[in-house]
């Protein structure tokens, strides 16, 4: 009799710690798959979600929730209810990417398919959802266009709204102020679509063209439709790839893939102004190859983060009164980081490591800089990480 | 004017005094991928240009002064001859002759600039030819073909210069499995179907014995060489585990004890050797951080003069493994220390044993470290920029 009291209290834990795990946060992981058009050697199969532990931050448990070709950059909507991804393909309609539009249960995590639309151009490599949730904004990166696509009340895909398409002289593939030894040219063969996304007032859509070396700003109509306010020359051949803003709003920090260089600008009226010299985001000294990736930056607008491919590693920077200082490299673990996430607390950072085939958990240690935990959870080709709100 | 007079002689002088001790600074040899205009996507491409000489402090260790001594195709392995007077190299292609094989460069070395002069190139017996050594009768040199997958033996000339080959062996019988049961969780395996594939070729220290790893059907072959005919007779042949891809191995000083190094399952295994036979010692050990998970490859094994300590190097996890040997030759792993570059090739100490090189392919550099009394290198933050490095050796 006893024993079996044992075993009911047992049972009762069992379903605690369950319970328990349910309320752990939850995380979606996009990855690049094996399909003929995709570049790489690449091992995924879709969009995953995972558990993520509180306490560790360790990542476990990925199961497959959505099937589909590359998803190397997904978004939630504004209210959580849907989630979008980009396929970086070249053939759907036999000449673009696609964007697909899941809805979102909150309960299980599970995506259901809601539909799939053209890109308006072949490798989409980034997607975010405007603050009315009507709009997905999308950045082309091989047919170089930015795109705005319409969200129906449904949550699924309508009609393009908008296509952007720079033209103009192309730029060299390398920067001047690149490091010695540096191979890794970025294509600068037209125009690339890397990022596209919204200053922090949601007043302005920001677009990143690493092909050209120029950032956009546009603002967006209720129509769809995107009105340029200003296109900023960088550096040419230095790649522009990604970008975040501090959390007044009054600079962005530019990540420059080809150079491994960050650019802070002072933000005013939609217009860059360059602030002080490109710092590195590479060890004093170093020669050979890299290429970044990913950009992050802290609640607190104190600490970037950024990812170096090839020497693998995340950069720390301290950034103060728009003043950029690198702090610390510390090792990915793995090969190739393609994106970098940081958990809703702020405690984590997590290296989704595409050539490592496997995603990383940081603790944000003294100083804020990353700190192994030997927490590693396996997953082929991961591209991009995106929490589900508790 | 007299404190003209002297200042410039002084001057003079100490020019001459730099440039003398720069003279005598070590000199190294670092081999590279050259570009693969029929298959740029194949692993054997870089962008280098052939075989680089460069000047290495004697005090920090650290390389400078790059320079091409010698435009070749894919030199990723070489090696001095006894004296020091000639340089063979592979030339990791699959283009060479009608049979579409790999070759082998025979070189002979000035001294005093290290400046290489061709003397001939031959078929190496097999494509893809990545490892080469001299026999220790010096009337040799031993060729490891990696998708040819065979051992060669080529016979020398007096004049250094390559000559006929007099064996090939080139394993038979069933493939191998893709992957091994313990690999790391996440790791994905080779879809190359596994036939043979010779990765390395190397006699033991006593000379007596010749050891050749094959990566593909995964054994581990010994033989005797005949150094009168140039035959390679089979002493034993040694089952690792399936798919696990046994590629680079040395030897303890005593030569009673070998250390086998896995590509595909990033492990370790010790083996006693003993009249040429293998036995394993204990369960295989990993070169990865506990708990790792995700896709590995190793590939360089060193142990150092001492035999105190193995440095194995991790491809994509992007590390060097120190173990610490014990006095029984069992490892155990104590550190993992970042390579600061994609895909170290090989790893390679210098003649003092101080100093420790990652030669990363994929991060087009070569990176110092300083080997510490526990033995496990340290970063000195020099990197040298080197297109597609993977294998460096030092002259005398």
């Amino acid at each position: 009799m006893k024993k079996i009291a044992l075993t009911a209290a047992l049972t009762l834990a069992a379903i605690l710690g369950c319970a328990n795990a349910a309320q752990a946060g939850r995380a979606y992981i996009g990855t690049y798959t094996q399909e003929p058009t995709a570049r790489g050697n690449n091992h995924g199969e879709g969009i995953y979600l995972v558990d993520v532990d509180d306490r560790s931050g360790a990542v476990s448990n990925p199961r497959l929730v959505a099937k589909m070709k590359s998803p190397s950059w997904v978004a939630l909507s504004p209210d959580h209810r849907f989630l979008y991804a980009n396929a970086e393909i070249l053939d759907y309609d036999g000449r673009t990417g696609s964007v697909s539009a899941f809805a979102v249960d909150s309960a299980s995590g599970n995506l259901k398919a809601l539909n799939t639309v053209s890109s308006g151009a072949a490798g989409p490599a980034y997607i975010e959802i405007d603050r009315s949730g009507k709009f997905a904004l999308v950045a082309n990166y091989s047919g170089g266009s930015f795109a705005v696509i319409h969200i129906k009340a449904d949550g699924s895909l309508g009609e393009l709204a908008d296509q952007v398409k720079p033209d103009g002289p192309l730029n060299p593939a390398n920067a001047s102020d690149t490091q010695p030894g540096q191979f890794a040219g970025s294509d600068h063969s037209g125009t690339h679509g890397h990022m596209i996304g919204m200053d922090r007032s949601g007043k302005y859509v920001i677009g990143d063209d690493a092909g050209r070396d120029q950032i956009f700003v546009w603002t967006l109509d209720g129509s769809g439709k995107l009105h340029q306010v200003s296109v900023t020359k960088s550096l040419p051949g230095s790649a522009p790839r990604h970008f975040v803003f501090s959390p007044d709003n009054k600079t962005m920090y530019q990540l420059q893939e080809q150079d491994s260089r960050l650019q802070a600008y002072d933000f005013k009226d939609g217009v860059l102004t360059a602030r002080g010299a490109s710092i590195f985001t590479l060890p004093d000294g170093y020669q050979g190859s890299n290429t970044t990736s990913e950009l992050l930056i802290d609640k607190s607008g104190t600490r970037l983060y950024a990812a170096n491919r090839t020497q693998d590693s995340i950069a720390t920077i301290a950034a103060a009164k728009g003043s950029i200082t690198r702090i610390a490299n510390t090792h990915t673990g793995a090969d190739n980081p393609r994106s970098l996430a940081l958990n809703p607390g702020g405690k984590f950072l997590y290296s989704l490591n595409q050539g490592g085939h496997n995603v990383v958990t940081f603790r944000i240690g003294p100083r804020g800089v990353p700190q192994p935990t030997g927490s590693v959870m396996a997953l082929g080709s991961p591209a991009v990480m995106v929490f589900l709100p508790n | 004017m007299k404190a003209l007079t002297t200042s410039v002689a002084v001057a003079a002088l100490a020019a001459v005094l730099a440039s003398a001790t720069a003279a005598q600074a070590a000199r190294a040899y670092i081999g590279t991928y050259t570009p693969n205009l029929k298959e740029p996507g194949a692993y054997a491409n870089g962008h280098g240009e052939g075989i680089y000489l460069v000047n290495v402090d004697d005090a920090t260790g650290v390389p400078s002064g790059l320079k091409l001594v010698a435009k070749d195709f894919s030199p990723s392995w070489f090696t001095l001859s006894a004296d020091h007077k000639f340089l063979y190299a592979v030339n990791e292609i699959n283009t060479y002759g009608p049979n579409k094989s790999g070759s082998i460069t025979a070189y002979a070395v000035d001294a005093a600039s290290g400046a290489l002069k061709k003397l001939n190139t031959v078929d190496s017996g097999g494509a893809i030819p990545c490892f080469i050594v001299p026999d220790p009768s010096g009337k040799f040199v031993l060729t490891a073909n990696y998708t040819g997958g065979s051992y060669s033996v080529t016979r020398l000339k007096p004049d250094g210069s390559l000559g006929e080959t007099t064996d090939i062996v080139k394993p038979s019988g069933p493939q191998s499995v893709y992957q091994a049961a313990d690999r790391p969780v996440g790791m994905f395996g080779s879809k190359e179907p596994h036939g043979s594939r010779g990765h390395m070729i190397l006699p033991d220290p006593t000379g007596q014995f010749i050891v050749g790893a094959d990566a593909g059907r995964d054994q581990v072959f010994v033989w005797k060489l005949d150094t009168g005919t140039g035959k390679l007779n089979q002493v034993s042949v040694t089952k690792a585990v399936p798919g696990s891809g046994p590629r680079h191995f040395r030897f303890s000083p005593d030569g009673k004890t070998l250390y086998v190094l896995h590509e595909q399952n990033s492990r370790i295994q010790v083996y006693g050797f003993d009249a040429g036979k293998l036995t394993p010692r204990g369960a295989s050990v990993s070169t990865l951080p506990d708990g790792f998970q995700g896709g590995n490859t190793t590939s360089e094994l060193l142990i150092d003069k001492a035999g105190k300590h193995l440095y194995a190097a991790n491809r994509n996890h992007d590390s060097i493994a120190t173990f610490a040997i014990a006095a029984d030759g069992s490892i155990k792993k104590i550190a993992n220390t970042h390579t600061e570059g994609t895909i170290p090739r090989t790893l390679t100490i210098d003649p003092s044993g101080k100093v420790l090189y990652s030669l990363n392919q994929g991060g087009d550099n070569l990176v110092t470290f300083r080997l510490g009394a526990d033995g496990v290198p340290k970063p000195t933050g020099k990197f040298l920029a080197v297109y597609a490095p993977a294998a460096m050796v030092f002259l005398p």
